[in-house]
């Protein structure tokens, strides 16, 4: 492969210089510069949120940067798509495996670049190359199998395979181990490690901190969306790192909770769905906020949605008010008082094209008709009650579509508050939200558990907001649950440590 | 210990058959359509002695041939995930205005083929731009472009028909022709479906069209050009109708401004049948063809029974909801089986 042999000044492999990000008005990133060095591996780390995705985007052409330029070996370049990053040696693979089901391991490894005999495709030499590929990576697999038909390794096999070229010089890798298991993953790094030594460049992108360790060179953290620092990884060890990812200055006001806990509202059991998550067990009684805190992917959002009625295949026991409920779907579980806030709201918690009239009477259809008859009036009172309860912004004839994203999820708390629940589960319940709406909602949640009693689960990446509403702190990792702490004991540090797997089980109960 | 059997790298249908690949697993829903068909053969000739003759056999592949052209052109667009709802009004339109035009030029006569060509990419290139360009979904875009070419071709044809004195003689014969025992239009549906099959196995235009239709998502990380693909599957598309739609002009002689209408019910039914899944990516124009048989062999068996008119639709119905529910179960394995759900880690 293309080996920089001993060049007279080491350049860096790419340059990133000042690359801003915004999203309307979210902020991605901001003002980022860092170099990669030739054959090396680096780690890029940060919280969820902190602009790594973004910033592979970037690289690779799948997103436009606002400002800021790139320079791969000393020349500047801007990709217009994936392809043309690929061409220039640059390759990434993501998170999810993108591929084409219905075609052949060698035809996804070619896709847009098939070689040619005249005017048609050489499927042999497709076939010879893509075999050639995937020996190299050390994995045998038959190249003319579905991908519908390969496991999810072997697709990341196959996608490491796509971005392997002649003449590679950037290879990224998001979060490539989190679907493997140990011994794929193993694979994995003997893989990267040969790749090094051809001088190709590896960015790993990780939440595990013993692969970090064991990998990287040299380590760049981001957070909220900045440039934090860039350190050989020797000069960092774990508690530097977290330290590095969650250093945050602005802090959400904590209110400490007054009243005394009631009885267990949602009680959980050795709660299981085979592969995603394993033995969860906890309460949430009547006035307490709890907050679920883990990386995304780790299950979070799976537990809620098991409870909410929304998984088949749930093992383990659920009790509501002390009663045994086995979920079957979500109008079951939503008639015994639990209620679930998606957090894709736009896409499951709201009804964008209807008013928040509308809106909010919809789940409470039932007490709102007579011999099937809407009951406008009543749905009017409704809807203004909670509009005033929420202090939603807007009159309640406006679409949903016309409202903030603060006011939007204002709106999906308020249709199912209506319907007088016991157990709200909220999923990320202000992503996206600017900071002002954010503490809104905050104030919403801990009035809905200190007077109306109910029993709040709240998924949050945000640390700040876990910190500052929950009452106990529950850590998701990898699909079990790493802690269980009491709010008192809980710190960012504790809580990423447990989070990241660093910790084996800890905290109070 | 959970039991994520994904570990082990679970056989699919084709590898338990000894079959290995890709072109084997669309072989084996291949034989699924040969394998229905052949039951429907067993069938009529049980009940019907007039059924397993060498006569009605040719008959069932001369009803069958310009249905599997225009199939053919359908499942083209079908393997991109969208719907070509015009192609009966592309058909009449082909049919009508070039031999008319033909008619009244003779020197045009022997191009005729050649101009189907031209209207037909036109036409398939506006669907495509529709689709694509201004992303109407596909089966509204087309159920307009339906109404306007059928529209267009009744103004044109201001009540009057086109007869058949004014066809080229050598389309007249052609559709009374037989060749080797078969009818010509055999041939020449057979000719079609190969070229467009081995067009889309051979040429990286088809080659696209599967891989778009597998995962629009994913051709973008591909680099793939989806305007450009989708247009171009319309464009074919809509030449292929126009060249049926001659077939079918020569072949009723007197043609008027309906030729076609309705046809796209057909043309739609035999794809499905024929296994080109309805979401794109999968699904072969051999498929389409062999779909295309099963409608005229269906048709012809029952109308030998001489049953009611109403148990045909009744059939062909129910062979289409049949075929799309198994397509809705082959789309929802591969969905679940290429989507990342597991979090855990298998022990090992």
């Amino acid at each position: 492969m293309s080996v920089q042999a001993s060049s007279a000044q080491p350049l860096a492999r790419l340059r990133i210089e000042h690359i801003s990000k915004n999203f309307e008005a979210v902020r991605a990133l901001h003002d980022v510069s860092f170099e990669l060095q030739p054959g090396e591996i680096h780690a890029l780390i940060g919280e969820n949120g902190a602009g790594k995705s973004t910033l592979v985007g970037i690289i690779t052409g799948l997103v436009s940067a606002d400002t800021g330029t790139l320079s791969l070996d000393g020349t500047a370049v801007s990709f217009r798509n994936p392809l043309e990053a690929r061409a220039a040696g640059l390759a990434a693979v993501y998170q999810d495996p993108n591929l084409f089901p219905h075609l052949s391991v060698a035809e996804n490894i070619f896709t847009g670049q098939y070689p040619r005999k005249g005017l048609a495709v050489d499927s042999q030499t497709m076939r010879r190359d893509a075999r050639a590929l995937l020996t190299k990576l050390g994995f045998d697999l038959d190249v003319d199998r579905l991908v519908a038909s390969l496991t999810v390794a072997e697709a990341q096999f196959v996608e490491i395979a796509r971005a392997l070229s002649s003449d590679l010089r950037l290879l990224i890798l998001d979060e490539p181990t989190s679907a493997l298991t140990p011994g794929e993953a193993q694979k994995l790094y003997s893989v990267v490690a040969r790749l090094k030594e051809e001088g190709t460049t590896v960015v790993w992108i990780s939440h595990r901190m013993e692969e970090i360790r064991m990998l990287a060179d040299t380590v760049t953290v981001l957070r909220d969306g900045g440039h934090v620092k860039t350190l050989p990884s020797s000069e960092l060890d774990d508690d530097a790192m977290i330290r590095l990812m969650v250093g945050r200055s602005v802090a959400l006001e904590a209110v400490a909770r007054v009243d005394a806990l009631g009885e267990s509202r949602l009680s959980v059991r050795g709660l299981s769905v085979p592969g995603l998550f394993d033995d969860i067990s906890f309460d949430v009684h009547e006035g307490e906020i709890v907050g679920v805190a883990g990386l995304v992917g780790s299950g979070r959002s799976e537990i809620a949605q098991a409870i909410f009625g929304l998984s088949p295949n749930l093992l383990g026991s659920i009790a509501i008010d002390g009663a045994a409920v086995t979920p079957k779907n979500p109008r079951h579980m939503s008639e015994r008082g639990v209620v679930y806030l998606p957090e894709d709201r736009d896409a499951e918690g709201v009804i964008s094209t209807m008013t928040i009239t509308d809106n909010i009477g919809l789940p409470s259809i039932k007490r709102l008709n007579t011999f099937g008859f809407m009951k406008p009036k009543k749905e009017r009172e409704l809807a203004a009650n909670q509009r005033t309860s929420l202090s939603i912004k807007g009159e309640v004839t406006d679409l949903v579509s016309s409202l903030s994203g603060g006011n939007r999820q204002k709106v999906a708390i308020g249709r199912w508050l209506a319907t007088n629940p016991k157990v709200l589960l909220l999923d990320e319940p202000t992503h996206g939200i600017d900071v002002g709406t954010k503490a809104q909602v905050h104030d919403i949640m801990r009035d809905l558990a200190r007077k109306h009693r109910l029993a709040i689960l709240m998924i949050s990446s945000d640390m700040q907001e876990v910190l500052a509403v929950s009452d106990r702190v529950l850590v998701i990792s990898r699909g079990r649950l790493a802690a269980d702490f009491d709010i008192a004991d809980a710190t960012q540090e504790r809580i990423l440590a447990a989070a990241s797997g660093a910790g084996l089980k800890e905290g109070a109960e | 210990m959970t039991s994520t059997s994904t570990d082990q790298p679970r056989k699919t249908l084709p590898a338990r058959l000894g079959l290995s690949g890709g072109a084997a697993a669309l072989k084996v829903r291949f034989i699924g359509v040969i394998v229905f068909l052949a039951l429907l053969g067993i069938a009529f000739s049980a009940l019907t002695p007039r059924f397993a003759t060498l006569d009605n056999g040719r008959s069932i592949l001369f009803t069958a041939a310009i249905l599997a052209v225009a199939a053919v052109g359908q499942a083209i667009v079908v393997l991109t995930g969208n719907l070509d709802l015009s192609v009966g009004a592309i058909m009449g339109m082909a049919a009508y205005v070039i031999y008319d035009i033909a008619g009244q030029n003779p020197v045009l006569q022997p191009y005729v083929v050649v101009l189907a060509i031209l209207l037909g990419a036109i036409l398939g290139a506006f669907n495509g731009f529709l689709v694509a360009v201004l992303q109407i979904p596909s089966i509204v875009a087309t159920l307009g472009t339906l109404s306007i070419y059928r529209g267009f071709v009744s103004f044109y044809a201001n009540a009057t028909e086109v007869t058949s004195g004014q066809l080229p003689p050598w389309m007249r014969m052609l559709a009374t022709a037989s060749w080797f025992g078969l009818p010509a239009y055999v041939w020449v549906a057979l000719a079609i479906v190969i070229t467009t099959a081995v067009a889309l196995r051979v040429l990286p235009w088809g080659r696209k069209i599967y891989a778009y239709g597998s995962n629009p998502k994913a051709a973008r990380f591909f680099g793939l050009n989806s305007t450009r693909i989708i247009i171009g599957a319309y464009v074919a598309a809509g030449i292929i109708a126009a060249i049926a739609g001659l077939l079918l002009g020569a072949q009723v002689g007197n043609i008027n401004s309906l030729l076609a209408s309705g046809f796209e019910m057909q043309v739609l039914a035999a794809v499905v049948i024929g296994g080109v899944s309805i979401w794109g990516g999968s699904g072969s124009v051999y498929g389409a063809a062999v779909g295309a048989i099963v409608l005229a062999t269906i048709n012809n068996g029952l109308v030998l029974l001489q049953v009611q008119e109403y148990y045909r639709l009744l059939i062909q119905g129910a062979a289409i909801v049949a075929a799309v529910a198994v397509d809705a179960l082959v789309q929802r394995r591969i969905h679940s089986a290429t989507t990342r759900r597991r979090i855990m880690e298998v022990v090992e």
